[in-house]
């Protein structure tokens, strides 16, 4: 299956996690693992995982890493073939037959409207035609509908795009393709099989703790291991909404800007809402945590 | 090795872990990539192309310790990367050290946060103390339990706490409920520690698939809510919250898709003005919904009390899709508890408030069905319209209490449907006190509703 001459993207997981880090995504060794993986096998990554765990980042930082371009597909409800594969340019098709349409015959025309110039290219074909390397994000696919998932599967599967007048387009090179879902609704069973599955979970307090250090530059240890800590305790409870990475960096920042140097109960009570955006959490949290 | 993802995936098929051939051939070609001695990037790579559905990580998990625990793994292998806990002498330096000893041993070792030490000092702490005999077919639970009691965690856990609370300024309230959370991780480690040591001891003691039939492998959504000990539960309702949200997504698109409603006149000339007038494209206005009133009548005594908690929150969670849902509980008294539900916003609260506040208990505090029933027929029958839907939740055990089911005719002749969900299975109803087929004849359906699952699927059916 796999030719001599094609040339992987990655050598080993350990460089995966290597190029990951330099552009300032710190990586499990699942995450540079399945990166690897889906590099090898020609796979599409369906990653999944609660809000705010980097799964967009992901794709980002993969495309930073591997200086390609992004070619980004946001999904959302009612997103059908003329968004995300292709579209014919009718508009552009009729002004065309209005023009010039005496001297020529219908199939003339017929085969004249129906080629490459009219053709508007969507994020899915773009990625398919792409000469230069490419990363394929596609955003929040569980918003789409069942049905109109399975315009998907060809893509993921054949890399091609099967258009009815102008035959099928091959893949140039295949992309390396991250999906991300919030989990909103079960994908397909056929969609699943296609892909190799990543789950991104809220990071352990080491990686977390990395994590902070790196983005947050000037944060002490010390800071950094009592508010990994007290986040991660809040992640324990049964909240609305967890607080995510992102949030835990935005208090991380938070504090520093006030310049404090340690979380004690007094600090938790006043920038807690940087944290949790419910006030039923907070009035949990605060309950369960903070009063004994 | 491609034998051995084989059976493994025969294995999670086995535990209803859906693996397809595509998926198993998958995994068996990302093995031409893997470094098959490392032993953390084999199990990312079967795990990315096996599992596809987070909730069945749990399982995965277990039967790729036993499939590949470092006891069959090792067999064969460079000898350059064993455990420490494989070196006979080392284990048996232990052997001279009083249990308090030890104790303090693997104390240091947690703090200092080195994991190959801890491995090997929990293994001798399980050879000194579970006393596994070869060949016993049992799981790991009673090693497990003997292996724990005798190394007391709870002692453990306060020499780690005396161990770190010098850090910690007096007064700081907050820093020791940090301390104890870290704790709690600390020790949650042990236990799988020792869960996973006795497990590979038993693996090559067994092999692997005998093992693994013994194992119980279930997924949350298949655990029995009758038989569901503390921890079960825990997971089963960490499942409730994303099953509800995308059976609720489910249905909502469902109703945004049915039967489109009357030709939206303004819209369709709007959009022709760009073709020229000609109206290309129609739109048409969205239908409003129809939504269901609910009535949920639930027996809370001790043998079904699970059962009705989940079902409740579940159908609280979906309460957008109903028009209203008013919910009733019981004993041997009925009393709606409607209030308490809309008052609050966690259903465990609410749970527990209706434990205190909701009179559900008469006489005796054993179901009496005739007798909540009839309750019901007095006091609500006239407020149930042609659009409710009225759900029975219980086992229809009676306790050999007068049936009273002809009451039941009345709420169906009012109702737009009558439910019954009963969490014994099938084969258990009408033995004994159970008096099912008496009130199942005035009810258009009787569900078997043992977990998840099958809560799903009648949810589903019932929007």
């Amino acid at each position: 299956m796999i030719e001599d001459s094609e040339r992987f993207r990655f050598a080993s997981p350990s460089q995966v996690g290597e190029l990951l880090s330099g552009v300032g995504y710190l990586p499990s060794v699942e995450i540079s693992s399945v990166l690897y993986l889906a590099d090898r096998l020609k796979k599409p990554i369906l990653v999944e995982g609660p809000a705010g765990t980097g799964k967009t980042e992901l794709a980002k930082s993969a495309a930073r890493a591997l200086g390609a371009r992004l070619i980004r597909l946001q999904c959302h409800e009612g997103i059908d073939e003329s968004k995300a594969l292709y579209e014919w340019n009718y508009k552009k098709q009729l002004l065309h037959i209005q023009s010039d349409r005496k001297s020529e015959s219908w199939e003339e025309v017929e085969s004249d409207i129906f080629s490459e110039n009219f053709l508007l290219e969507r994020p899915l074909l773009a990625a398919i035609r792409a000469k230069d390397p490419v990363v394929l994000l596609i955003d929040e696919v569980d918003r789409v509908e069942i049905e109109t998932e399975a315009l998907l599967l060809e893509v993921l599967s054949e890399y091609q795009i099967s258009i009815p007048e102008l035959g099928t387009v091959v893949a140039n090179q295949i992309p390396l393709v991250v999906l991300t879902s919030n989990n909103t609704r079960e994908l397909s069973e056929a969609l699943k099989r296609r892909c190799l599955f990543l789950f991104l979970d809220y990071p352990d307090k080491e990686r977390e703790m990395e994590i902070v250090m790196s983005k947050v530059p000037g944060v002490s240890k010390v800071l950094a291991d009592s508010i990994v800590s007290f986040v991660g305790s809040l992640r324990e409870l049964d909240l609305k909404k967890r607080p995510s990475i992102s949030e835990t960096l935005d208090w991380t920042l938070t504090l520093l800007n006030l310049g404090l140097e340690e979380v004690d109960e007094s600090v938790v009570k006043a920038t807690i809402n940087v944290l949790l955006k419910y006030r039923s959490d907070i009035s949990k949290a605060s309950k369960s945590i903070l009063s004994s | 090795m491609i034998k051995r993802v084989i059976e493994f995936s025969e294995a999670l098929r086995g535990a209803k872990i859906p693996v397809s051939l595509l998926e198993s051939i998958d995994a068996s070609n990302s093995l031409m990539s893997c470094d098959i001695f490392d032993r953390g990037e084999l199990k990312a790579f079967l795990s990315t192309t096996l599992v596809k559905d987070h909730s069945h990580q749990k399982v995965f998990d277990r039967l790729f310790d036993i499939y590949f625990s470092p006891a069959t793994y090792d067999h064969g292998r460079v000898e350059d990367e064993t455990p420490l806990r494989q070196e006979p002498e080392l284990e048996s330096s232990f052997d001279e050290l009083d249990d308090a000893k030890l104790r303090e041993l693997i104390k240091d070792s947690l703090l200092r946060g080195n994991e190959s030490e801890l491995q090997s000092l929990l293994a001798a702490a399980v050879s000194r103390f579970a006393g596994i005999e070869a060949g016993r077919p049992v799981g790991g639970v009673y090693y497990a339990f003997k292996t724990l009691r005798q190394l007391d965690l709870d002692k453990l856990r306060h020499l780690l706490f005396e161990a770190r609370s010098e850090q910690i300024e007096a007064g700081d309230s907050l820093g020791v409920k940090l301390l104890n959370h870290d704790l709690d991780v600390a020790l949650e480690k042990v236990r799988r520690m020792v869960d996973d040591d006795i497990r590979r001891r038993i693996v090559s003691d067994r092999g692997a698939d005998a093992v693994a039939r013994t194992l119980r492998a279930t997924l949350p959504e298949d655990i029995d809510f009758t038989h569901a000990n503390t921890e079960d539960l825990r997971e089963i309702s960490r499942a409730v919250v994303p099953l509800v949200r995308k059976l609720a997504s489910r249905l909502g698109s469902r109703r945004r898709k049915g039967h489109r409603g009357t030709l939206d006149f303004r819209r369709t000339i709007r959009r022709s003005i760009a073709d020229g007038g000609v109206p290309v494209e129609l739109f048409y206005h969205k239908p409003l919904p129809t939504k269901p009133e609910l009535m949920v009548v639930a027996d809370i005594s001790g043998s079904v009390a699970s059962f009705a908690r989940f079902t409740l929150s579940m159908l609280y969670a979906l309460s957008e899709q109903f028009s209203r849902v008013r919910s009733f509980v019981f004993i041997d008294e009925i009393d709606e508890v409607t209030d308490i539900f809309e008052g609050s916003d966690d259903i465990e609260d609410a749970m527990k408030l209706i434990n205190t506040k909701a009179k559900v208990v008469w006489m005796d505090g054993h179901s009496d069905y005739g007798r909540v029933i009839e309750g019901f027929v007095e006091r609500w029958v006239e407020e149930i319209a042609h659009r409710t839907t009225v759900i029975f939740l219980g086992d229809a055990r009676n306790n050999y209490h007068p049936s009273k089911s002809h009451l039941l005719a009345a709420v169906r002749m009012k109702a737009r449907a009558l439910y019954w969900l009963n969490p014994e299975p099938a084969a258990y109803w009408n033995s004994g006190d159970s008096i099912m087929s008496q009130y199942g004849v005035y009810c258009d359906s009787v569900d078997e509703c043992r977990n998840l699952r099958q809560l799903e699927s009648f949810v589903e059916r019932l929007l």
